[in-house]
C-alpha cells in the first residue's frame, strides 16, 4: 500500500437539507359565492345532454353508471371503521332510500365489480347527498380549462363529500378557480378547493439532473467498440483540480470512454444524447495511458497496466457541477438497493477522503443500475486481471457487495456516522470499475482515492 | 432460427426449456428477443486451445433494443464433464467491467462474442479426454439469454 498522503479525516460542518412536505386537505373552502349562477351569468344548470354525456373513467365511470341505475346516487366509499357509505340524493317530498333498499338496488344494478365488495361489508350506511355522481362528473366535464389557472394540481370527484375537489398550490389563488367555475357555470358550492403541495415525479439516477450530483446516469458513445451503440456508467464524484482552476470535473471509470486508457474527448450526456450534443454534459479530460506505471506492471510482455480505472471529464458548463454531492437514494441494501432519489435527503454530503479503505470497513456505492449498495471491504490492494482483457488493474479493492451493468464509475464512499460524524457526511474513498463473484457471491471492485490521484493529480472534492 | 434451434436442440439433454420458450415465442405471434447460439468444433484434441463463439443475432422483422454488459461484452460459458458435473465456468472469479452498453440489433444483424477454454477445470488442471458439454448465458440487463448445449468430443 502505497502511502501518498495520509488525511484520513473528517470534517463536519453540518449541511442543512431542505424537507419537503406533502400538505393536503388543511384547508378545504366550499364557501359558496354565486349559488345558482356564475358570475358571468354563465347558467349553472345542466342540460340533459349533459347529463346523458357524463362518464368518466375507471370508479368515476362505474359510479355515473350506478347513478343512471339507482336514481340519486351519489357515490361511495368505505370509512375508517370500514362500514361502506353510499350518498344519495333524494328529491324534495320523497321518502329517503333505507339503508336495506340501498344495499338490494346495489347488487341488482352493481355487478361483480360491486357485488364482491359488499358481501361482507353489508349493512351500508346511506348519507344524504346534494349531486348525484351524474351531476357531478357533467359539472367536473365542463372544467375543460381548469388546469390552465395557474397553481391548479389535481381535480378529482370526491365521493366521500359528494363534491368536485380542487386542490391548488399553497402560494395559488382561489379567487382565480372560483372566476373559472363561474366562466363555465359550476356552482361554488359544488366544488371544495384545498391546498397541495406541487407534486413531482419521482426522480431517480438514471433521470435528467442539474446540476449533477456523483450517482447519476451518463451516456457516451464508443466507436472504437461498436460504432452503432451507445454505453452507460455512473458518474463518480465531481471534483476540481488546483492546476486547472476555470475549470469544473467529474471522475468515473477509465473504461467508460472511447477507449481505455488515452483522452479520445469522449463525449458524456445526461440522460441521453438528443441530436448531436443535447444534454451534452462533459467531455474527456485527463485518462492516462495504460503501460508500466512506476515500472510495477511485472506480469510479462502484452500486459498494461494502471494503478486507477479513473478518468476526469470536464464539464461543457460550470453550473452543472454540484461540488461536494452525491444522490441519496430512498434505501440501501447488500446486493441491490434502490435507484429511486429520496425526496426528503436527496444528497450525501462529501465531508472527507480517506486515502485507502481498512479491511472490514463498510463501503458504499450509489450507482444508476442497481442503487446504492454496501458490504465489508474483503480484499485490499490486490493486482486484478480483467476479463477479456490484457489490462491488470494494481493495487485495487473488493467490496462484498453488489453491482450491475452501468455502476462502473460509481463514488465508493463510507458513512460519516461510522467514524461519529454527521447522518448525511460522507468520506470519498474510490470509484467502483467493476464486479465479479467470489465463492458465488457477488462483489465490486474500487479503485482507492490515492491510487485515483497518483495519477490525475491532486483533486478538490468537497 | 428459433426453429432450428429448437429441432438442432431437440436431442440434445437440457434442450426442453429453450425449445418451449422458442415455441412460446413464435405462439405470441414473432420472435421479440434475439437467438444465440454457441458455435465451437464438434472435437479437438487433447492440449487444444478451444475456440469459442456466442452467436447473437436478430432473426426477427423488428430492431430489438438490449442491454449487454462487460468491455469487452461479458459471457459465460459452462463446461459439463463426461460425468455430468461442472468443471468450469468462465466467469467465476472472473473481474468483469461493470458497463452497460445499449445496442439495436436491427433485423438479419447480429455480433459474435468471442472466448477460449484452455482444457481446464476451475482449479487449473488439465482435463481428462471424453465427452464434454458448452452452454454459453448472456447476461442482459436484468435477465439473461441461455444457449442450447453444444457437445465437444476431446480426443486423445
Amino acid at each position: 500500500m502505497r502511502a501518498q498522503f495520509v488525511r484520513r479525516r473528517l470534517m463536519l460542518p453540518l449541511a442543512a437539507v431542505a424537507a419537503s412536505v406533502f400538505a393536503f386537505g388543511c384547508a378545504d373552502s366550499n364557501t359558496p359565492t354565486t349559488p345558482e349562477a356564475g358570475m358571468s351569468g354563465v347558467s349553472t344548470k345542466l342540460s340533459d345532454a349533459e347529463l346523458k354525456a357524463a362518464t368518466g373513467r375507471g370508479i368515476d365511470a362505474e359510479f355515473a353508471r350506478l347513478s343512471r341505475q339507482i336514481p340519486g346516487f351519489g357515490g361511495m366509499y368505505y370509512d375508517r371503521t370500514g362500514k361502506l357509505n353510499v350518498h344519495v340524493k333524494t328529491p324534495a317530498g320523497a321518502t329517503p332510500l333505507r339503508s336495506a333498499d340501498m344495499l338490494g338496488a346495489l347488487r341488482t344494478a352493481g355487478g361483480t365489480k360491486v357485488e364482491r365488495r359488499l358481501a361482507k361489508n353489508a349493512p351500508v350506511v346511506t348519507k344524504a347527498a346534494k349531486y348525484d355522481f351524474t351531476e357531478l362528473q357533467a359539472y367536473r366535464a365542463r372544467l375543460t380549462r381548469i388546469f390552465g389557472v395557474k397553481g391548479v394540481v389535481l381535480i378529482d370527484t370526491d365521493e366521500e363529500v359528494n363534491r368536485l375537489r380542487i386542490a391548488i398550490t399553497p402560494n395559488a389563488r382561489e379567487q382565480d378557480v372560483v372566476r373559472e367555475l363561474a366562466r363555465v357555470g359550476v356552482p361554488r358550492e359544488a366544488v371544495v378547493i384545498s391546498r397541495i403541495s406541487p407534486i413531482e415525479r419521482i426522480k431517480t439516477l438514471q433521470d435528467r439532473q442539474r446540476p449533477l450530483p456523483g450517482g447519476f446516469q451518463l451516456v457516451f458513445p464508443a466507436p472504437s467498440i461498436d460504432p452503432t451503440a451507445l454505453f452507460v456508467c455512473t458518474l463518480g464524484f465531481n471534483a476540481n483540480r488546483p492546476q486547472n482552476p476555470n475549470k469544473r470535473f467529474f471522475v468515473t471509470a477509465s473504461h467508460c470512454s472511447d477507449r481505455q486508457g488515452g483522452n479520445q474527448h469522449t463525449p458524456y450526456f445526461n440522460p441521453f444524447p438528443v441530436g448531436a450534443n443535447g444534454n451534452r454534459v462533459a467531455t474527456e479530460f485527463r485518462d492516462p495511458a495504460y503501460g508500466n506505471p512506476g515500472g510495477q506492471c511485472l506480469f510479462g510482455p502484452g500486459i498494461r497496466c494502471r494503478f486507477s480505472d479513473a478518468l476526469l471529464a470536464e464539464y461543457t458548463d460550470h453550473d452543472f457541477q454540484q461540488l461536494g454531492k452525491i444522490a441519496r437514494t430512498t434505501f440501501a441494501r447488500q446486493r441491490i438497493g434502490s435507484i429511486l432519489v429520496d425526496p426528503n435527503h436527496p444528497r450525501w454530503n462529501v465531508l472527507a477522503e480517506f486515502e485507502f479503505p481498512f479491511l472490514g470497513e463498510t463501503a458504499h456505492k450509489v450507482g444508476r443500475t442497481s442503487g446504492h449498495t454496501f458490504g465489508p471491504v474483503i480484499l485490499t490492494c490486490v493486482d486484478v486481471g480483467v476479463s477479456g482483457t490484457n489490462i491488470v488493474q494494481i493495487c485495487q479493492d473488493f467490496v462484498l457487495s453488489g453491482a450491475q451493468g452501468g455502476d462502473s464509475g460509481s463514488g465508493v464512499f463510507e458513512l460519516a456516522s461510522d467514524f461519529g460524524g454527521p447522518p448525511n457526511g460522507v468520506a470519498l474513498v474510490g470509484i467502483l470499475w467493476g464486479g465479479g463473484t467470489l465463492g458465488g457471491a457477488p462483489v465490486w471492485i474500487f479503485s482507492s482515492m490515492e491510487q485515483i490521484e497518483l495519477e490525475l493529480g491532486a483533486l478538490t472534492t468537497f | 432460427m428459433c426453429v432450428v434451434q429448437t429441432l438442432r436442440a431437440g436431442l440434445r439433454r437440457g434442450a426442453l426449456v429453450p425449445a418451449v420458450f422458442c415455441l412460446l415465442l413464435l405462439g405470441a405471434g414473432g420472435v421479440t428477443q434475439p437467438t444465440i447460439e454457441l458455435l465451437t468444433p464438434p472435437e479437438v484434441h487433447v492440449g487444444d486451445t478451444v475456440e469459442i463463439v456466442l452467436r447473437l443475432r436478430n432473426d426477427g422483422p423488428k430492431p430489438i433494443d438490449l442491454e449487454l454488459t462487460g468491455r469487452p461484452v461479458a459471457f459465460d460459458v459452462i463446461v459439463t464433464g463426461p460425468d455430468g458435473k461442472e468443471v468450469w465456468r468462465r466467469l467465476e472469479g472472473a473481474a468483469v467491467a461493470s458497463i452497460l452498453m445499449l445496442l439495436t440489433l436491427q433485423p438479419d444483424e447480429g455480433r459474435d462474442y468471442t472466448a477460449q477454454w484452455a482444457q481446464v477445470d476451475r482449479a487449473g488442471r488439465a482435463v481428462a479426454p471424453g465427452q464434454y458439454v458448452l452452454q454459453g448465458i448472456l447476461p442482459m440487463g436484468r435477465r439473461r439469454m441461455t444457449t442450447a448445449p453444444r457437445d465437444l468430443l476431446i480426443q486423445p
